[in-house]
């Protein structure tokens, strides 16, 4: 083998990528010249890259779309299941949040006795600090790395109603996530609110130039309920 | 319109198609993402393999990046190449398979990993040509940390700047990166 300068390896190795700065190229250049051993590193050097650049494509086993495809059943069952138990559980932990104590849930789920004037026990036992906190809770849940809490999150603030105003701003965030279903269910929540959302609107007329087209939907609704 | 689509040129033509494709399967349209299976399956395969040179991982990664690819397809906006975000959203999925793994260490860290590593293969004859199936054994075996810049610099054409990015590391540490992997490469073949 022909001896090669070592310190010029890595130079040899960025002039071949076109990447040596011009005043380590020309004197580089003018050593080749002088040094076969060089040149020849540089020919093997290039001739390494365009092998490279022309390796043939695998395979793939044509069995793999079977599996995919099972994957992808499994998923869409798993969404129709998470679709019929999403709203109740989120009532449900809504309400947990909302209420004291189990004698507040007991209260509101017995039936009044004979002559007695049924009180609304929700109102009751409702207090705005405990609405407040739950709200909080769901905010907080827009940023959750499970893309099902977020858009759960999101599905809860608009079912919340007004009481979902201290939570605009985390709407308004999650109008940028990266899920279509966070973004659309975010943009209705949104829409719901009313003028208490009259700040998402900018972003809300950005979001009408969304890729997805259930996410441009939601935000032309948002906008129409919103008079944006 | 149809003359007009005719005469479009080739390439333009395939792009539409595409754009028409990747919006069905952007609705979940299960005939429209078994074409896109068709149509890159082996490209993300070889780079799955190229990556991490072993076949039974490559094809777990290959279905992880299509059914990453199916649940993300909203976030693709057309600024770029459907081709090239999807190669750059499967690029990741291996990079962060291999970090997992604890796999993606540049060798300075692993000293000692190495031994006898030059005699397993048969050297070239001095002179003669190299050709793809020898290189192709020779990446298999690089350690990953250089395989794996190699592979992005030197196969899906990612600057420095980008396998930078993605790898989480310095410009220059991706520059040298390459320059140790083809160091290595030149002594194995």
């Amino acid at each position: 083998m022909r001896h090669r300068c070592e310190h010029n390896e890595r130079s040899l190795s960025l002039l071949v990528d076109g990447d040596l700065a011009e005043p380590e190229a020309a004197p580089l250049r003018e050593h080749l010249h002088e040094c076969a051993g060089c040149r020849d590193e540089k020919r093997r050097l290039e001739e390494l890259k365009a092998v490279a650049g022309r390796l043939p494509l695998d395979e793939a086993s044509e069995h793999l779309w079977s599996r995919i495809e099972a994957r992808l059943d499994e998923a869409q069952a798993g969404r129709g299941a998470r679709r019929r138990w999403r709203v109740p559980v989120l009532l449900a932990a809504g309400l947990a949040l909302f209420l004291v104590s189990r004698e507040g849930l007991r209260e509101l789920l017995r039936a009044p006795g004979p002559g007695e004037t049924p009180t609304p026990a929700a109102q009751r036992l409702r207090s705005p600090e405990q609405e407040a906190e739950a709200i909080g809770k769901l905010a907080g849940m827009l940023r959750d790395p499970n893309e099902d809490v977020r858009a759960s999150a999101a599905e809860a603030l608009g079912l919340a109603g007004p009481a979902a105003a201290a939570a605009v701003p985390a709407l308004i965030e999650a109008l940028r996530d990266p899920s279509v279903e966070v973004r659309s269910l975010a943009a209705r929540a949104l829409g719901g609110l009313g003028a208490e959302a009259k700040a998402s609107v900018e972003r809300l007329r950005e979001l009408q130039k969304d890729a997805d087209p259930a996410v441009r939907e939601a935000a032309a609704e948002a906008l129409r309920k919103l008079g944006g | 319109m149809a003359l007009f689509e005719l005469r479009r040129p080739a390439s333009n033509r395939e792009d539409l198609e595409e754009a028409d494709l990747v919006q069905q399967v952007r609705s979940g349209e299960r005939r429209a993402q078994e074409e896109i299976f068709r149509r890159y399956k082996d490209r993300i395969y070889s780079l799955c393999l190229r990556m991490t040179a072993n076949r039974s991982t490559a094809e777990d990664l290959t279905q992880d990046a299509f059914l990453s690819l199916f649940q993300k397809i909203g976030t693709f906006r057309g600024e770029s190449k459907f081709s090239s975000w999807f190669h750059r959203l499967a690029s990741n999925l291996v990079i962060d398979f291999l970090r997992r793994q604890k796999r993606l260490v540049f060798p300075e860290q692993r000293e000692g990993d190495e031994e006898g590593f030059l005699e397993k293969l048969p050297r070239r004859a001095e002179g003669s040509p190299l050709d793809e199936l020898e290189l192709r054994r020779a990446l298999d075996r690089l350690p990953e940390g250089y395989r794996v810049v190699f592979v992005l610099f030197e196969v899906e054409h990612y600057s420095h700047e980008e396998i930078a990015e993605m790898l989480g590391c310095s410009v220059n540490t991706s520059k040298t990166q390459l320059f140790k992997a083809r160091k290595r490469l030149r002594e194995l073949l």
